[in-house]
């Protein structure tokens, strides 16, 4: 070890708020870089998730519309379920 | 020789199946090479003479500048391979290693900002090598808006790609700034052709060092890679089965 002392350390003969701050600098890029990916795999899965769902929830749609076409589009002044349903979904 | 690799490279979902098994090694490999060199670095090697313990900053300031560079030269190399080829992982790569680029040109400016204190008197100087640096960091930074402004990915891949290969153009100029404009930056420290104009208790921390941030830059970059991947490739069947 080059210094003496705990305080010396800290102090590099005058040198340490520029080695200090330089080495800070240097852990806040090495952090930015190792969060920004965890960050963005959340962010991915989710989409992902969000996608799968909202395939999954036309399907039932779709499902659900060839059962009421016939039967609910003939009654008046009634808007089809379906369509309320779709604007919902979407 | 057998050549199947060189096809199975352009794979995403190789590629994903097989850095899985690099990960744990980049983790550990990058994170001790760097702790052992910073720690060596401030604690271990003498002062300079000339510059007493500001020159500490170097174990960061060269690993950081000579990435900020090499990463570039990789983005033109993707580039143009997804011009040529029209490889989905080239340009894939060429995407994530634009934002990991900026933050270590980031980094080479703002330590040798805080290097050029006590060392010239000034934080900033119009000097052809800061100058040159600075426009690299331009150079990212609309690379990564470029790809943000254009919707459609294989206009934005083009647009991009095009961008990085005309900036390389610039990398000559950082690296031979110091010789071309004899202004303040120094000299090249590290040579191939010659012997390194430094101790040798100064040179491996700093060889440790650089050979850490190159192992850190690998890391992230795959760890970015695989996240892009799953993302473009999320309507594949095997992309929702992972995930789901």
């Amino acid at each position: 070890m080059y210094f003496d002392s705990w305080a010396g350390f800290l102090a590099m003969e005058g040198h340490g708020l520029y080695v200090w701050s330089a080495y800070v600098i240097a852990m806040m890029v090495i952090a930015y870089n190792l969060i920004a990916p965890l960050l963005a795999k959340r962010r991915v899965v989710a989409e992902v998730r969000r996608q799968e769902r909202l395939i999954r929830s036309k399907v039932v749609v779709r499902d659900f519309k060839a059962i009421t076409e016939n039967s609910l589009e003939r009654v008046e002044g009634l808007e089809p379920v379906h369509r309320a349903v779709e604007r919902g979904v979407q | 020789m057998n050549w199947t690799f060189f096809h199975k490279l352009g794979s995403p979902k190789w590629f994903y199946d097989i850095s899985s098994k690099w990960l744990p090694w980049l983790q550990v490999s990058s994170l001790v090479l760097i702790l052992v060199a910073l720690v060596w670095g401030l604690a271990f090697t003498p002062p300079d003479y000339l510059q007493g313990n500001s020159y500490r900053i170097i174990f960061i300031h060269v690993p950081a500048s000579f990435l900020a560079q090499a990463v570039y030269l990789m983005m033109a190399t993707a580039a143009a391979v997804t011009l040529i080829w029209k490889i989905k992982l080239a340009d894939m790569a060429l995407k994530v290693m634009a934002p990991i680029g900026a933050s270590f040109c980031v980094l080479s400016l703002a330590t040798g900002a805080i290097w050029g204190q006590p060392t010239w008197g000034t934080w900033w100087v119009w000097d052809a090598r800061l100058t040159a640096m600075l426009i690299l960091l331009f150079l990212y930074i609309g690379i990564v808006a470029l790809r943000g402004a254009i919707q459609t990915t294989e206009a934005a891949a083009k647009a991009c790609a095009i961008l990085s290969l005309v900036g390389v153009v610039n990398i000559p100029i950082i690296k031979f700034s110091v010789d071309w404009w004899n202004t303040l930056h120094q000299g090249a420290t590290l040579k191939l052709t010659e012997k390194p104009s430094m101790a040798p208790e100064m040179l491996w921390p700093l060889l440790l060092s650089i050979a850490g941030f190159y192992l850190f830059f690998t890391l992230v970059m795959v760890l970015r890679l695989r996240i892009e991947i799953l993302s473009r490739e999320r309507k594949t069947r095997w992309v929702k089965e992972l995930v789901s």
